[in-house]
């Protein structure tokens, strides 16, 4: 579970997220709000990308601006946040791949795709490993480092508007994806959005902030 | 002045400068990454300090310098004023804040994303850093000719460090405050213009690859 504990983050003398006290548990988690209400920040804190100005993240027990660099990575690399806009180093996809194995000391190009291709064909993206990342369309980079995410096999998933950019099709794919990481592999699934008609129905657990504060959790805790 | 003694002034300012900038690069890498990994009000203050040093005018680095190498000096015992050696060492000195501000400005401000993502992916602050510069080295390579530039452009230490000791230590910049002092415009001009030649082209060359990636 990621605890975020009276979180508070400021940007210079404005305040984006204010006292917000939440918890991110298994299953499917949505944090709902309009645009600029603070969600984005709200997912890298709690993936340990911003440090809150004050507050606590705990993960799994353990408060990650608490202890020493080592057990915070360690910690860390249990989470994975997907960007709406996703990121690309330079070359292929399948180097943007690679890159979070090595980081985990995996160097083997034919291991990485042996675990990479199924979750790729589930996705229906395996044709754009070998293309230059730089090239993709929004809606394939979004598949794209949906991927590169989950063949890390994180135990948390913080995804940032994930569907924002796909045809009905890939929604539909990328749904059962997700679903299925939660049932057999136990992931926690965050999925950040303002479009409340989206995402009712798929999750019990519906988190709302708005211009930084929370406003509503449902149920409740 | 003959051909061939132009020919010698040319190489020698960019092997000098060459060398100088090869040298910053080297001692400044390890700064830049450890300031990319710090961040927050520290990696601030080396960014604000390095780019007020970007400033310093080269004959005060150049007279500093002279100081310090000059016999009577603390370095006098290397015995390395006037040569070669000297220039680089001082314009190595001159466009390091240069190649320090301009990297981590461009990297830190620039590729903000690539920084997130690489920590996202689980990279430690020092791997995310490094990624920061093999991602970024088309960015980087624009810093190094904008330090190149600067290196072989300047006057004060090559005049102050190399003395303008021909066939020694004159370089272009020198040798064209020379021919100008005597009175030689058009050959001061023709170094002028080879500077340029030498200095355009690599600008160019670096802006358009910068562009295209």
């Amino acid at each position: 579970m990621i605890s975020l504990r009276n979180i508070v983050f400021k940007y210079g003398k404005r305040v984006i997220l204010r006292n917000i006290t939440t918890d991110i548990q298994d299953g499917v988690t949505y944090v709902i709000g309009p645009n600029g209400a603070g969600k984005t920040t709200l997912l890298k804190i709690a993936a340990g990308i911003y440090k809150p100005s004050s507050g606590e993240v705990i993960v799994d027990g353990i408060n990650i601006w608490d202890v020493d660099e080592a057990k915070a990575l360690e910690v860390r690399r249990r989470i994975i946040y997907v960007h709406e806009r996703p990121a690309v180093l330079r070359g292929t996809v399948l180097k943007n791949i690679v890159y979070g194995f090595k980081l985990r000391g995996v160097n083997d190009t034919g291991e990485v795709l042996r675990i990479v291709k199924p979750i790729a064909e589930e996705i229906n993206v395996v044709e754009l490993l070998w293309k230059n990342a730089g090239e993709l369309s929004a809606g394939q980079l979004q598949k794209v480092a949906l991927v590169r995410a989950i063949a890390l096999r994180p135990r948390y998933l913080l995804l940032d508007e994930p569907f924002s950019h796909l045809d009905e099709e890939s929604v539909k794919r990328v749904s059962y994806v997700l679903r299925r990481i939660v049932e057999d592999q136990g992931v926690c699934v965050v999925v950040a959005s303002h479009i409340r008609e989206a995402v009712e129905g798929l999750s019990p657990r519906v988190v709302m902030i708005r211009e930084g504060e929370l406003v509503k959790v449902s149920p409740e805790p | 002045m003959p051909y061939q003694e132009v020919a010698t002034i040319i190489a020698r300012s960019i092997m000098v400068s060459g060398l100088a900038t090869l040298l910053a690069l080297a001692w400044s890498i390890p700064v830049i990454v450890k300031l990319l990994a710090t961040g927050g009000r520290v990696a601030k203050i080396a960014l604000d300090v390095a780019g007020t040093l970007t400033g310093i005018p080269t004959v005060v680095l150049g007279l500093l310098l002279y100081f310090l190498l000059s016999r009577g000096g603390p370095l006098g015992f290397l015995g390395i004023l006037y040569s070669p050696l000297a220039m680089i060492l001082g314009q190595a000195l001159l466009i390091t804040p240069y190649i320090i501000y301009l990297a981590v400005s461009n990297l830190m401000e620039g590729r903000r994303n690539i920084w997130e993502l690489a920590l996202s992916l689980g990279a430690s602050k020092t791997q995310a850093a490094l990624t920061l510069l093999q991602d970024g080295v088309y960015s980087l390579a624009s810093v190094v000719v904008v330090a190149f530039n600067r290196a072989v452009g300047e006057l004060g230490i090559a005049l102050m460090l190399g003395g303008n000791i021909k066939g020694f230590t004159r370089v272009m910049t020198t040798a064209i405050a020379l021919e100008v002092s005597k009175g030689e415009y058009e050959l001061a001009l023709t170094l002028g213009g080879a500077l340029l030649a030498i200095v355009l082209p690599i600008s160019i060359a670096i802006t358009t690859i910068g562009k295209k990636i």
